[in-house]
């Protein structure tokens, strides 16, 4: 009885060393720059239409740089996964808003059409088909987000609008500040893959290790892999 | 040998003109800092059968290739370079089956810049550009066409020659030779969608009002960019939005298409002759489900020929002659296999009298029944499978154009 003790003692010591202290919450912070984006040849939209007939929204959340993500996947816990509420992205002038919506896996993404015309939504990423058809102004319609990943969107009536969902398994995310700054709190302590998306650059990752309730810092340039 | 030189003459002028535009890429690029690129690229593969009496300018689908047929359609690269966002320039290089024949027709359809105003409410394009009239015209690629064939207004050959004016059963009963080729007739818009000139454009109200007008070389049958003698047309399309699920258009389309020839010396002034076409378009959108279509009245004037003695018949100086051209198109997408969809098109073509009531049309009525289903395998790639049938009044080879066909589109 006493080994078992002794036994259970050590399994339970070993356990706490090997994963997160929930006591322990780390925050890390800093900046993003972006030196050498967006690419100069991009995939155009198919068919040259006159340019009158497209609409493009002055909206700052259609803009590149308010579309940054920044995402902390642990490597050594799974993580508790919350659902993301309120997860709206509008048609507006023609325009995805925002460009990039980042949701927990499992969340609804509302989507509404803030136009005076029809729209659709459309995605043809494997395992995440969709297609709500046409949608009335003012309505909004849900759709349940199954997969992990990038979810690329367009609407079939207007060939230049795309959007992404990026869907994650990790609470663990955030949107970059306009200035390129950002902070994420409450990070048990652990390891992490980071990844730093951009509409229009190659995305970047590296693995740190958070321990020790401390405030990090690590900043980036989205075009120089670390 | 013939084939070899053929293909050798359609790299070379492809290899011509990638080097023409690569060359404006690389200055460009110097210029302005702001400048992007954007290129997209799309190939046809295309299995296709048709009915015994078959033909391109009927049904589009060629005479001695009527059996099963296999092979690339068409290829397009089309590219877009902005000069900050007020200067854009725009192309398309295609390569195509020459009228449904050898996969050897290389040509340039689009090549335009276009100014646009700061707040793109108004636009000036120069260049070769896409037809304003109508609605079809817009759809230039094939991914975002519902069927594979055209509408009948767009490719089905009528009785009047842009050098001989109008002959009755020109083309299938009619052989007439001048300079070389035999008479075919035209479209009443020229299939490839295409026109040369200034255009103005206007959103006069975003969204709700868009006018375009444009000045260009000729009426919007003719087929060839440069003529001779030079022609002249204006063509003009307002698009207005009344509610959120309807978009309509009203076009207009007037201009000169006779050409010179061998039999041309026997006619005055060859500007005399002219087509006018006075068109609605419509899209109405509900859920899955989307109705479109455009309506069409067709007016020439042009003079008659006599096939027998090859000369224009005289005393009546221009014959006055319309057709009414109609389709409409119903398209269900089945919400439960996204990316799919199947589509019905009812295609008419009417021709109006000669000259009084109790004469004959000057052309064959068409009526013409299409269905298509078509599924995005992804988002790159597009299958459609397409079967039609269409009558013709008073001919022998009624119902017998019908068409099978199956294209494979991919696309970047």
């Amino acid at each position: 009885m006493k080994k078992l003790l002794l036994l259970s003692c050590v399994f339970s010591i070993l356990t706490l060393v090997s994963h997160p202290h929930d006591n322990e919450q780390n925050e890390i912070m800093g900046e993003i720059s972006i030196s050498n984006c967006p690419k100069v040849v991009v995939k155009g939209d198919g068919y040259n239409e006159d340019g009158t007939e497209i609409m493009h929204s002055n909206d700052r959340m259609a803009k590149p740089e308010m579309n940054v993500i920044i995402s902390l996947h642990p490597l050594n816990f799974k993580p508790q996964l919350s659902l993301t509420q309120d997860a709206y992205m509008t048609q507006t002038e023609q325009t995805f808003i925002p460009n990039v919506l980042p949701v927990t896996v499992g969340s609804k993404v509302h989507f509404l059409n803030e136009d005076e015309f029809f729209h659709n939504v459309q995605s043809y990423t494997p395992k995440s088909r969709f297609s709500i058809g046409r949608r009335a102004p003012g309505i909004s319609y849900s759709v349940n987000i199954k997969k992990v990943g990038v979810i690329n969107l367009l609407c079939d009536i207007h060939s230049h609008m795309n959007a992404r969902i990026l869907s994650f398994d990790t609470p663990y995310f955030s949107r970059i500040n306009a200035d390129g700054s950002y902070s994420l709190k409450n990070l048990p302590d652990g390891k992490y893959r980071i990844e730093i998306f951009h509409p229009h650059c190659d995305k970047i990752t590296d693995q740190v290790e958070l321990l020790g309730g401390k405030v990090f810092n690590f900043n980036y340039d989205l075009s120089i892999k670390p | 040998m013939r084939l070899q030189i053929q293909l050798s003459n359609v790299f070379k002028r492809v290899k011509n003109s990638l080097f023409l535009i690569f060359l404006f890429v690389g200055v460009s690029s110097h210029l302005n800092a702001q400048t992007t690129f954007k290129i997209n690229g799309l190939a046809d593969v295309e299995i296709s059968k048709g009915g015994s009496s078959s033909h391109y300018y009927y049904n589009e689908i060629d005479q001695n290739h009527t059996d099963l047929r296999i092979g690339i359609a068409q290829l397009n690269l089309v590219g877009q370079i902005n000069f900050g966002k007020q200067w854009i320039f725009n192309t398309r290089l295609l390569l195509e089956r020459d009228k449904g024949q050898k996969f050897e027709n290389f040509v340039i359809p689009q090549l335009n810049i276009q100014w646009l105003s700061k707040d793109r409410k108004v636009g000036l394009t120069i260049g070769s550009f896409t037809n304003p009239f109508g609605s079809f015209n817009k759809k230039q690629l094939s991914i975002d066409r519902n069927f594979i064939g055209l509408p009948l207004a767009y490719s089905f050959h009528n009785n009047i020659s842009d050098k001989i004016g109008f002959l009755e059963g020109m083309g299938d009963i009619e052989k007439i030779n001048i300079d070389g080729s035999i008479q075919w007739g035209t479209s009443n818009i020229y299939y490839g969608g295409y026109t040369t000139g200034a255009m103005f454009s206007w959103n006069i109200k975003p969204s709700k009002v868009n006018w375009k007008v444009a000045l260009v070389s000729g009426a919007s049958n003719l087929q060839k960019r440069f003529t001779s003698p030079l022609n002249f047309g204006v063509i003009s399309r307002l698009k207005i939005q009344p509610t959120y699920f309807w978009e309509q258009g009203i076009s207009i389309s007037h201009g000169t298409f006779f050409q010179e020839s061998e039999v041309s010396p026997q006619l005055t002034d060859l500007k005399d002759f002219t087509q006018t076409i006075i068109g609605l378009d419509y899209k109405l959108g509900f859920g899955f489900f989307e109705f479109s279509g455009e309506v069409m009245g067709v007016f020439y004037k042009v003079p008659e020929f006599n096939g027998e003695d090859y000369l224009f018949v005289t005393g009546s100086d221009t014959r006055n002659l319309n057709n009414i051209a109609a389709y409409l198109d119903i398209k269900y997408e089945p919400p439960v296999l996204q990316g799919s969809y199947i589509v019905y098109r009812i295609d008419h073509l009417d021709f109006g009298k000669l000259d009084d009531d109790n004469d004959p049309t000057w052309d064959n009525k068409v009526l013409r029944h299409s269905i298509a289903i078509g599924y995005h395998i992804n988002q790159h790639i597009l299958a459609r499978i397409s079967v039609s049938t269409q009558q013709v009044d008073n001919k022998n080879w009624d119902k017998t154009q019908r068409t099978l066909r199956v294209v494979l589109t991919a696309h970047y």
